[in-house]
């Protein structure tokens, strides 16, 4: 199979997965509407996946703008954090895989604790106790449960979650049904800076282990495989061997991790952008559920998913690229 | 076990014509499963129509308690009878494992985590809140008690230290609830959520592994091609549409979307691992003596792949548990009672103190939760060498 039908077959999956997800929202907002609609199901399923495809979500009564406007602005907001996120998880993975496996025993077996432990600690209490640290220092991070009414700040009980609405604030005046809601302290995350790296740390921490576990694994194999001894009896590094081992291992190491990957990653991306005040696609997610705004909601969603999706398809085709039986005729 | 020279041949034992008997024969254990069956779908038709407020006297069974039960039931009959009947095989794993420290610190964790989870909310009680005793530090340490206003130290007070007790051995909160309750409280949700989640998850994704990986052709193409579907779509993201907009945001939402959407990894896995053993010649041995599918299926595949369901359980099930905490961090989770992820959450804050000076309430829940991951993590690794090391003698 060439690379370009590959890709095409491929391309076509993420197609139908994009259909699937946009198809699942529509029997959601088919199902929770406020107002009979005369039209037949299936004219509204067509208009549905249409306006979608022009990028039409419809109107959020509670940001009082397009859904389209707000994911205009979120999403690279989001991929800012989590392209880095991704190459610093496989990097740090791989690496400490490839460490552990090439190390003493002692070496191994730490390397192997350190990774279940990092996994245990839940990527909030990191991210809290970094918030908190650099908030000493830094005029940019503000407290990752901060409350303010009309501009002060207080104490607020249960802390950050007046009236039940967790991590948001009163964008203008006082609390009300009509008030606009939103993230607080927003301003050091509009643009896209620098500053994105440090969610994008946090975010990789606990995700790096399953990487770890394969490409560990892994390299064991190839050091007791015979082209390892060979290679060692010609005088080559373990540097040499490690390279040997990483290039016969990416294919495992891509398409097996990947999905696995995608269900901890958006969970924890919730976290980070809760508590780094980042105003990217899960925290506009969560202003949707607390406001029962609908179309918000099913809009986020669905972009959510399309991401998913795209990551999906970006994986594929690389898997093509390094797949050698993919580019044979 | 392989026969020694000593031991008849299995053969002369079994009574053939019992065997060639046209009527099937009923194992016991099917018996048993049916009626546990039975019972529980009884029991849930009375608790439905005859008496929906109460079971037993005040105890109420939610749907929650329902599919755990079930899974149960479920994972009891494929998972503990096999153990049971097959003494001489279970005594060698017991055996494998034993030699192995880590493992066995990691099941006598597990173990007792599980008995916790089943029986330490009733036994310990819940934790509930009492401002006359706020912020009691755990037993062995000491706290500054200066910053704290209109404080009741149950223990000694020396030198302005409030020094822990037993009677709170893991402190209190901000409001006096004790810590070490809400532990066992979150054992018991995670025990729950493991049990439901984790046998939906096996049960889905070994129908779709063995079939798409035993008949392959077409049907290996539809069902792989929905996996790679499904887990393009992240769960958690499923879990928030159907909690917000048909269901509630409650435990069972959890189990039941993650149970049934998050599969894919497990299936995949199940699929090479028949594939492997698709023609190998027990399979063919079989088949050629007339046995079904079905019948090939259930005596030689599945159970042989026994240990990829095991091990992929141990790394599924924490990031599981994970997940339940940060869901419920973020509140897009509730439970009845507090869960770990909001202890979290009111840990975290600054409220009253900085969260440093009462260090044990996010203290003892990353401890729990670290300890959790890593006895998982360690007993499927040693999980997977002796299960395996099994497969291969044979």
């Amino acid at each position: 199979m060439s690379l370009l039908k590959y890709t095409a077959r491929r391309g076509a999956l993420a197609a139908v997965a994009a259909l699937v997800a946009i198809s699942l929202t529509f029997l959601v907002v088919a199902t929770n509407r406020f107002y009979p609609v005369e039209t037949p199901l299936t004219q509204q399923y067509a208009d549905y996946v249409l306006g979608i495809l022009r990028l039409e979500f419809g109107y959020s009564e509670s940001l009082r703008r397009p859904v389209s406007d707000v994911l205009v602005a979120s999403v690279p907001r989001t991929l800012a954090y989590v392209v880095p996120a991704i190459l610093f998880t496989y990097s740090l993975g791989i690496l400490g895989g490839l460490a552990a496996a090439y190390g003493t025993n002692r070496r191994d077996t730490a390397a192997r604790l350190f990774a279940y432990v990092m996994l245990g600690v839940p990527t909030m209490v990191v991210g809290s106790l970094l918030v908190y640290e650099l908030m000493k220092h830094t005029w940019w991070a503000s407290h990752p449960q901060w409350c303010t009414v009309d501009g002060f700040v207080q104490q607020c009980w249960p802390p950050f979650t007046r009236q039940n609405v967790p991590f948001l604030q009163p964008t203008q005046g006082g609390w009300g049904l009509r008030q606009a809601t939103g993230w607080p302290n927003t301003e050091p995350w509009r643009t896209i800076n620098h500053r994105y790296l440090l969610p994008a740390a946090v975010l990789s921490v606990g995700l790096a282990t399953g990487l770890f576990r394969q490409a560990r694994r892994a390299a064991l194999e190839h050091r007791a495989s015979s082209v390892s001894k060979m290679l060692a009896a010609k005088g080559a590094s373990d540097t040499l061997d490690a390279r040997h081992a990483l290039r016969n291992a990416a294919l495992p190491l891509l398409s097996v991790s990947f999905a696995e990957l995608m269900s901890v990653f958006t969970i924890w991306a919730f976290v980070v952008e809760a508590i780094f005040h980042v105003p990217g696609i899960t925290a506009f997610v969560q202003i949707a559920v607390r406001t029962r705004d609908l179309p918000l909601l099913v809009g986020t969603t669905v972009v959510l998913a399309l991401l998913g999706v795209a990551l999906s398809f970006l994986q594929d085709v690389l898997y093509g690229y390094l797949d050698p039986e993919v580019g044979e005729s | 076990m392989p026969s020694t020279g000593a031991d008849a041949p299995r053969f002369t034992t079994v009574d053939w014509a019992d065997e060639a008997s046209g009527l099937p024969r009923v194992q016991l254990r099917t018996v048993g499963f049916v009626v546990a069956l039975l019972s529980l779908a009884a029991l849930f038709a009375y608790d439905y129509s005859v008496s929906p407020n109460s079971l037993v006297w005040t105890w109420d069974l939610t749907r929650m308690d329902w599919l755990s039960l079930l899974a149960g039931v479920v994972g009891v009959r494929y998972g503990v009878v096999p153990l049971v009947a097959d003494r001489d095989r279970t005594r060698r794993y017991v055996a494998a494992l034993g030699r192995q420290p880590a493992a066995v610190l990691s099941f006598a964790y597990l173990f007792a985590f599980a008995v916790l989870g089943i029986l330490g909310p009733e036994t310990f009680g819940y934790a509930t809140a009492d401002f006359t005793r706020e912020l009691q530090p755990p037993v062995y340490t000491s706290v500054n008690a200066d910053p704290f206003v209109n404080y009741a130290c149950v223990g000694d007070m020396v030198n302005e230290r409030c020094h822990g007790t037993w009677k709170y051995p893991l402190g209190t909160t901000r409001v006096g609830e004790d810590v070490a309750k809400f532990v066992v409280y979150g054992m018991h949700i995670a025990l729950k959520l493991a049990l439901s989640a984790g046998i939906l998850m096996v049960l889905v994704a070994t129908a779709v592994g063995t079939a798409a990986g035993y008949f392959g052709g077409w049907i290996d193409d539809v069902l792989m091609w929905y996996v790679d579907i499904q887990q393009t779509i992240p769960a958690v993201v499923v879990y928030i549409i159907v909690a917000y907009t048909f269901l509630d945001d409650g435990l069972f939402t959890l189990a039941l979307i993650f149970g049934l959407f998050d599969w894919g990894g497990i299936a995949r896995l199940l699929r090479s691992e028949t594939l492997k053993r698709r023609s190998s010649g027990y399979v063919r041995a079989s088949r050629s003596a007339g046995a079904s599918h079905l019948h090939v299926l259930r005596k030689h595949v599945v159970p042989n792949a026994a240990d990829t369901i095991v091990t992929a359980l141990t790394r599924q099930i924490p990031v599981l548990i994970l997940i339940q905490v940060a869901l419920s961090y973020l509140q897009l989770n509730t439970v009845n009672l507090r869960s770990l992820g909001e202890v979290l959450t009111r840990g975290l804050s600054t409220n009253p103190v900085p969260w440093f000076q009462r260090w044990w309430v996010v203290g003892t829940v990353v401890v729990f939760l670290v300890t959790t991951v890593v006895a998982f993590n360690l007993l499927g690794d040693a999980i997977g060498d002796v299960l395996d090391g099994q497969t291969e003698v044979r």
